[in-house]
């Protein structure tokens, strides 16, 4: 009676997470591409007569792709390189800068651009007392690749940091000086996720439309008009169309990945060396890494800098004078703003955690076939765009029996689904440290499946679900993309309101936003590390007690 | 002497690992560091690559001090335990690789690099990928790859510990004879007796970050200089009174079916059979002892009664 009872618990488990994922991931998929595709129930494709018409948007699309990619590779590299071979003080300072970026709103770089580098910037207009125009294409790279840059140095440094160290002390030891070192086995062996690196930043720069709205000016990508096509023009279809269009150098990309790259993204999650490498910091390649490296950085700083300063100053008769107006100017946007941006990223972060976890566990712990399927939808929204998995939304849930369009359910559920993959591969890597003759324990010792979850899955997941929580959190709290579209002028969220005020030049209410996002992103990453440190103390003491 | 280490000492926090080390080494010799894990042999040969720097000590080759120097200067290769090769070049790119930073041509060292792979039994080998080698084959180019570049000093970090039971055997053979045909001075690590026994010939003991001692194999094993030596190396039945410790080695008590001179009774309570040899756990009136025989001599049964010829040795 109470197997049976627990047996029908298990399956209703599954069931929920399968649907969950059939509804709220591939069906608005699906209603994207039947929406551009079709037309009264016929295949129509003359939407995509804008291709010819408007081709120029697809070359500026990918121009701006490509001198995106290569410049913020060029810079991760230098990056891990050097965060490779230098000290732990400077390693540390590396991890805090870049942390700054991860947690911050995707355009809020291009908002301190226009403050340092606009007709009235600091730096442009202030020191040099030039009056340049900051807007178009080279604004546009210049701040994506700000952007991808910190992303993609935290992937290679984490690919380094699972290097075999030997291989760098045979090299010494056969007389491989630093140079040699770097050249021969260093960037050799970072070839495979220089490739991936290159291949996330070119979607990425595809995919953004906040970047190019802010400082494209007059320039525009696809991304931006797929955006325009919906709050301006109101035509949903055209936006379907361009999302579609945008999908597929993603899904090309996606495939790459996860046939070619697979082994190397799990062995990320693998066991790491941890120590650091001490090679002799010299040599012309090291100081072309270093310098390189202090460049971006300090850049970044600086960007950072003038967030701060412009969230607190405000400039009269040419002179700068400190001033809480900003502070009081968005205290209407925040009040509201603030309380419901926070509830909804917790609610994201956690629910992705959990669904995530308890995905895996049924695809690689109970290993069901039909779950690889399920596995790999849920891993999509990773790849695509934010805009089409919005407009994918809207499609999908505006009419009954899933009438969802307007109300705060369809932005949780979205911001959830979309930490998915995340959330999924954290879960994944978790679950492949749980031994297995421990889950059979639990069953040999009379447990049923359920209590494997409850007893043994969700406990020894806890380190697992604080990161994709975190990590879910944040992404949620400095998203845009996905929810543009969903949301009403009634319950904006924080980066929403953010994007508003910039586009409508009230850069200094907008610099106050994203300094209070940054500053909740900021306490709860410091929570999480706060409570990693105890608990690696506490580890410390019981393995101390262990060797007695 | 080729090689003189004296006083090294190197420090982790509060701990010595490696504490006032000092041995000296033959041209043409191979020492090995013998000693349980954490001992500071693994230590000691990092220091002498130059992957460690030691808080004090000398160390001296072909009378130049090397410790100033940094590891790719050290005119030192090791041979790393996890071998270290690179796995984006091919056999003979792993091979040559040392030649590189030496005033050689491409040319010439593709030709010494196919000389060394013949030498280590990997002819025909040059663009294997290194993931498509067995151990066996991938120690070997390990070994090609510091041969190559003429060290004065090899270094082999446990060479043996990750091939299989038969392979090891081989491969020690292989490692002599490879020396040998080199004339090249080397150091190897290792925790097995074993190892140290049938390669080397000079075993450094080390215990706690010291040495225990250094003698020939044979030496190490018949004179013991202490109890750590005594107990470490081989079996033994000891007996330690106040003045002194006493041992007798299981293989050297003899066992008689009738009382002789000099002889102590003993019942036997257990009998373990090992193959090639038997062995005996006997009760005498004074102490349960252990000893050997071979297989193929009388095998006694469990409560027999026997008759122990032997002698107790003193410990220097």
């Amino acid at each position: 009676m109470r197997k049976k009872l627990l047996d029908s618990l298990d399956k209703i488990l599954m069931i929920t997470i399968i649907l969950s994922v059939l509804i709220f991931i591939l069906y608005p998929f699906i209603s994207v591409f039947i929406t551009s595709l079709m037309e009264n129930g016929r295949i129509d494709l003359s939407y995509f007569s804008f291709v010819k018409d408007e081709a120029y948007l697809i070359k500026n699309s990918i121009t701006t792709g490509i001198y995106s990619t290569i410049l913020s590779t060029i810079f991760s590299i230098m990056i891990a390189v050097y965060f490779y071979i230098s000290t732990d003080r400077v390693k540390k300072i590396i991890t805090a800068i870049l942390m700054l970026t991860i947690i911050s709103p995707p355009f809020v770089t291009s908002l301190s651009y226009i403050r340092l580098f606009g007709r009235r910037g600091f730096i442009t207009y202030g020191l040099l007392g030039l009056s340049i125009s900051p807007y178009g294409q080279l604004g546009i790279v210049l701040m994506q690749s700000l952007g991808f840059t910190s992303m993609n140095a935290i992937l290679l440094m984490g690919y380094l940091k699972q290097i075999d160290k030997t291989l760098i002390e045979s090299a010494r030891s056969l007389g491989a000086k630093t140079t040699d070192i770097i050249k021969d086995i260093i960037l050799p062996l970072m070839k495979p996720s220089i490739i991936v690196v290159m291949l996330l930043s070119f979607i990425r720069s595809l995919a953004d439309f906040s970047t190019p709205r802010i400082i494209g000016g007059a320039f525009n990508v696809l991304a931006t008009e797929a955006y325009l096509s919906i709050i301006a023009k109101g035509d949903i279809r055209r936006a379907a169309t361009i999302s579609v269009i945008l999908f597929i150098p993603a899904i090309i990309v996606f495939i790459l990945y996860m046939t070619k790259f697979q082994s190397l993204a799990m062995s990320q999650h693998g066991t790491n060396s941890g120590e650091g490498i001490s090679i002799k910091r010299d040599g012309y390649l090291y100081n072309l890494m270093k310098t390189g490296a202090i460049f971006f950085l300090v850049w970044i700083l600086i960007q950072y800098a003038s967030i701060i300063m412009s969230a607190f100053t405000d400039i009269y008769k040419g002179k700068m004078y400190f001033t809480l107006n900003h502070f009081r100017e968005s205290k209407i946007n925040v009040l509201d703003t603030f309380p419901r941006t926070i509830f909804v990223a917790l609610i994201a972060g956690i629910a992705s955690s959990v669904i995530g976890l308890i995905l895996e566990y049924y695809g690689f712990i109970r290993n069901y076939k039909s779950m690889k399927i399920i596995d790999f939808i849920a891993t999509m929204p990773y790849i695509v765009p934010g805009t089409f998995f919005g407009i994918g939304y809207i499609l999908a849930f505006n009419k009954p029996p899933l009438e969802l369009t307007g109300t705060l359910l369809i932005v949780i559920l979205n911001v959830t689904f979309r930490q998915l993959p995340f959330a999924s591969k954290v879960g994944y890597s978790t679950l492949t440290q749980i031994n297995r003759d421990t889950i059979n324990s639990v069953k040999d010792l009379g447990g049923h499946d359920c209590h494997v979850i409850k007893d043994i899955i969700l406990p020894l997941s806890k380190s697992g679900l604080y990161i994709s929580f975190v990590n879910g959190f944040t992404s949620t709290m400095t998203t845009i993309g996905s929810i543009i579209f969903l949301i009403y002028p009634k319950q904006k969220l924080a980066t929403m309101v953010m994007f508003d005020v910039i586009e409508s030049g009230k850069y200094g209410v907008g610099s106050v936003i994203a300094f209070l996002i940054i500053l909740v992103c900021l306490m709860v990453n410091g929570l999480y590390y706060l409570l990693l440190s105890r608990k690696e103390k506490k580890k410390d003491v019981s393995y101390s007690i262990g060797l007695n | 002497m080729f090689l003189t280490v004296s006083g090294l000492t190197k420090i982790y926090g509060d701990k010595k690992v490696v504490d006032n080390v000092s041995f000296e080494a033959e041209k043409g010799s191979i020492t090995c560091i013998l000693g349980p894990s954490g001992s500071g042999k693994t230590t000691i040969l990092r220091c002498l690559g130059g992957f460690e720097n030691p808080e004090s000590g000398n160390v001296i080759i072909d009378n130049r001090e090397i410790l100033s120097l940094s590891p790719e200067e050290r005119p030192i290769s090791t041979v790393f335990q996890s071998y270290g090769l690179f796995p984006h070049k091919s056999v003979i790119e792993n091979t040559i690789y040392g030649l590189k930073f030496k005033k050689v041509t491409r040319k010439e060292a593709i030709k010494e690099g196919q000389e060394i792979l013949e030498i280590v039994g990997l002819k025909g080998y040059d663009n294997r990928r290194i993931n498509q080698l067995s151990g066996g084959e991938q120690q070997r180019v390990a070994l090609a790859r510091s041969l190559v570049v003429k060290p004065n000093l090899l270094l082999l970090d446990e060479p043996f510990s990750n091939l299989d039971a038969k392979l090891k055997l081989v491969m020690r053979e292989e490692i002599q004879k490879i020396q040998k045909t080199f004339n090249i001075t080397t150091i190897f690590v290792t925790h097995d007796q074993e190892d140290a026994f049938s390669v080397a010939d000079q075993i450094i003991l080390m215990n706690k970050g010291r040495i225990e001692q250094i003698s020939s194999p044979m030496d190490i094993y018949n004179y013991p200089k202490g109890e750590f030596p005594l107990q470490f190396i081989g079996r033994s039945n000891i007996k330690s009174t106040n003045e002194k410790v006493e041992f007798v080695r299981p293989e050297e008590i003899k066992l008689h079916d009738n009382p002789k001179e000099n002889t102590m009774e003993g019942i036997i309570e257990k009998r373990v059979f090992k193959g090639a040899i038997v062995e005996y756990h006997i009760s005498t009136k004074d102490a349960n002892l252990i000893a050997i025989e071979l297989s193929k001599d009388k095998v006694y049964n469990e409560g027999s009664i026997v008759y122990l010829e032997f002698e107790y040795k003193v410990i220097m």
